[in-house]
């Protein structure tokens, strides 16, 4: 679709390579003020949510290792006390030390988001590419049974399949999982679709390629930079539908300190005016959440596209079915 | 007769929807491990009363005949019986939807207001447009149920403006036709009631609001960026209106497009995040509902309230369609 524009604006001109559209006044600036921010802020701000991702996974692995502390040891003679020296983040009502605890329920939260999101790239992945190389019938009712789970919000969906399947470490994952593979299907099939349509491609395909060439030098590198970052921008969510979940009472059991556990305790501790209870796990999951979306800032763009626009022009353009070979 | 046309094909889409969610709960329900014959008649019965019970509630029947029941009791509005509360689940959904209703559309109005003071003073570079922009931003990175809860202790507990919980002061004040107690309070004369239902809406619904506007917003600042620098707008300068009538009656309206269909996209959120800031600021709506029927399993009930709101979702993308229609006729060809 690009391309036609581009080739129309150069009929006067018959220079070898088609000049690039006069860009307009809006463009320009916007042009301006993104080269202005990968300058300046992005870099900085970038690397910024790199050193704090690292540092916060850094606390949530070695605390847990390094303090020995019995984490279900209650000791209501220290119950509630503010943070001090020898407890950073204070004890909660029961004398718990919370930067410890904080540090394991980062951990567990952690993991369930990175599984969970993992499940639902893989799932994806393996429908999208499945609608895209068997198209057909079998692509219409795929894309179908995408546009049905999205068409329920997948917060309430999962709070359905939370409650049917009960909470565990395991529920978390599945709810993440079957809500969020959606959108890496729709991106996996789009891509695969694109690619089926480029020249190169059917190049190759007429150069005999066999399918397992095609895949690892056509297919994979197209699909990984744009997998990655679906994956990356899942798993901040995730850890967001895993405090949500289980503050609701369907996630993860009491006894498993994930962030959202204990900020239903923390919120409980607020009658009593121990705000450092809620204080310790919402600013560690509103610190991970921006550190992990802001690793992912401008990765988008730069990430595997190769520089094609119009995935869905694209898409619907490649359904001829040739890249089925 | 293309509108005609285009206004079909979305309501048949509706309709496949439905059937997809039905289908969904449907299967849900088969694998949950909820036992309704154990829930209505306790777990003493003996065997042969429950042997009854599954044959007289249809339990023995080939599964897609009892698909086939269950989505014709939805399109005669049967939900099911409750198995906690022995009502119709309809019934019960009909007493609990208002509140969830009211708080949703409060929090709509409080999205677009903060989505359009984003998207304005952004692309108009006014003072503190970084500032709203920043809290958005911060706001947005935060679950809805922490916003309320740092709501809470702000507001309720040190400041001491706002009230923490609940829809009015007075427990049932005003019983007015609507069942927005806000609209009822007016519809009745009482002003003093309408105010302390609206204090008490005001931090649930900006909790539930900031995500959706910063989605809200970006989309239309986007809009309003491409739409400045057309040709339509510079002749409506040229012939002199002022740049607020400019913006008023030129580009907002070419902007709002985008903004529209994601405003049908969060509105589906909100309902979603309702259930949880309901839980919060004890909320008398369908989240509370839902957070009761949870842990006794009660599966109608929670089925009907998914089905619902999943419903109120498709149905808002689909206005949302139509509106974008009416709005740019160049969509539905």
């Amino acid at each position: 679709m690009r391309s036609e524009t581009t080739t129309r604006t150069t009929d006067r001109t018959p220079a070898p390579t088609p000049a690039p559209r006069r860009p307009t006044r809006a463009s320009r600036r916007r042009l301006r003020a993104g080269q202005a921010g990968r300058q300046a802020g992005r870099p900085a701000g970038r690397w910024a949510a790199v050193a704090g991702t690292l540092l916060l996974v850094g606390y949530a692995v070695l605390v847990p290792l390094l303090v020995p502390v019995d984490l279900d040891h209650v000791d209501y003679g220290i119950g509630a006390t503010a943070p001090s020296w020898s407890h950073p983040f204070g004890t909660d009502l029961a004398g718990r030390d919370l930067f410890v605890r904080s540090a394991v329920g980062l951990r567990i939260s952690l993991l369930a988001a990175l599984a969970g999101a993992l499940g639902a790239v893989v799932v994806g992945t393996l429908t999208g590419a499945a609608c895209a190389l068997l198209g057909g019938r079998a692509d219409r009712w795929g894309m179908r049974v995408v546009d049905g789970v999205n068409a329920v919000p997948h917060l309430l969906l999962g709070i359905v399949v939370a409650s049917v399947l009960r909470g565990s470490f395991v529920t978390i994952v599945l709810v993440v999982a079957v809500t969020h593979w959606t959108q890496t299907a729709r991106l996996v099939r789009a891509e695969l679709l694109a690619l089926g349509a480029q020249d190169f491609y059917r190049a190759a395909i007429a150069l005999g390629f066999t399918r397992r060439q095609l895949l690892r030098h056509h297919a994979a590198p197209r699909l990984a930079g744009q997998l990655a970052v679906a994956f990356g921008l899942l798993v901040p969510h995730a850890v967001w539908h895993e405090s949500t979940l289980t503050f609701l009472g369907l996630g993860l059991p009491p006894h498993r300190p994930s962030l959202g556990v204990l900020l239903d305790l923390g919120q409980q501790a607020l009658l009593s005016g121990a705000w450092w209870t809620l204080a310790a796990p919402a600013g560690l999951l509103v610190a991970i959440t921006v550190c992990l979306a802001g690793c992912l800032v401008g990765a988008g763009a730069g990430g595997g596209t190769g520089g094609d626009g119009g995935h869905h022009g694209g898409g619907r353009a490649g359904r001829t079915g040739e890249h089925r070979a | 007769m293309a509108r005609l046309r285009f206004i079909a094909g979305r309501l048949a889409a509706l309709a496949v929807l439905l059937l997809v969610l039905s289908l969904v709960l449907f299967v849900l329900q088969e694998v949950s491990d909820a036992d309704p014959v154990a829930s209505t008649l306790g777990a003493n019965a003996s065997q042969e009363a429950r042997e009854a019970a599954r044959e007289r509630m249809g339990l023995n029947d080939p599964a897609p005949e009892r698909y086939l029941d269950y989505v014709g009791g939805l399109v005669t509005g049967d939900l099911g019986t409750s198995f906690r509360t022995r009502h119709p689940v309809a019934d019960d959904i009909g007493t609990y939807l208002p509140a969830t209703l009211e708080l949703v559309l409060g929090a709509l109005l409080v999205a677009l207001v903060l989505a359009v003071a984003f998207a304005v003073s952004s692309v108009l570079r006014w003072r503190g447009a970084g500032l709203v922009r920043g809290l958005l931003f911060l706001g947005s990175t935060t679950p809805t149920f922490l916003l309320g809860i740092l709501g809470l202790m702000l507001f309720y507990r040190d400041l001491g403006w706002l009230p923490a919980s609940g829809r009015l002061s007075d427990r049932g004040a005003v019983d007015g036709p609507t069942g927005l107690v806000v609209l009822d309070a007016l519809l009745a004369g009482q002003p003093a009631v309408a105010v302390d239902a609206l204090q008490h809406l005001l931090l649930p619904a900006l909790a539930l609001a900031v995500g959706p506007a910063l989605s809200i917003g970006r989309v239309l600042r986007s809009g309003l960026v491409t739409t400045l620098d057309a040709d339509f707008v510079r002749t409506a300068r040229a012939k002199g209106l002022t740049e607020r009538r400019v913006l008023a009656r030129h580009v907002m309206r070419n902007s709002v497009n985008g903004a529209l269909s994601m405003t049908g996209l969060q509105l589906g959120f909100m309902f979603a995040g309702a259930l949880v800031i309901e839980s919060v600021f004890s909320w008398p709506g369908l989240g509370s509902y839902l957070g009761a029927s949870i842990p006794v399993s009660d599966f109608p009930a929670i089925a009907g309230v998914t089905f619902v709101l999943g419903a109120i979702y498709i149905a808002s993308n689909t206005v949302a369609d139509v509106l974008q229609g009416a709005a740019d006729p160049r969509i539905a060809l």
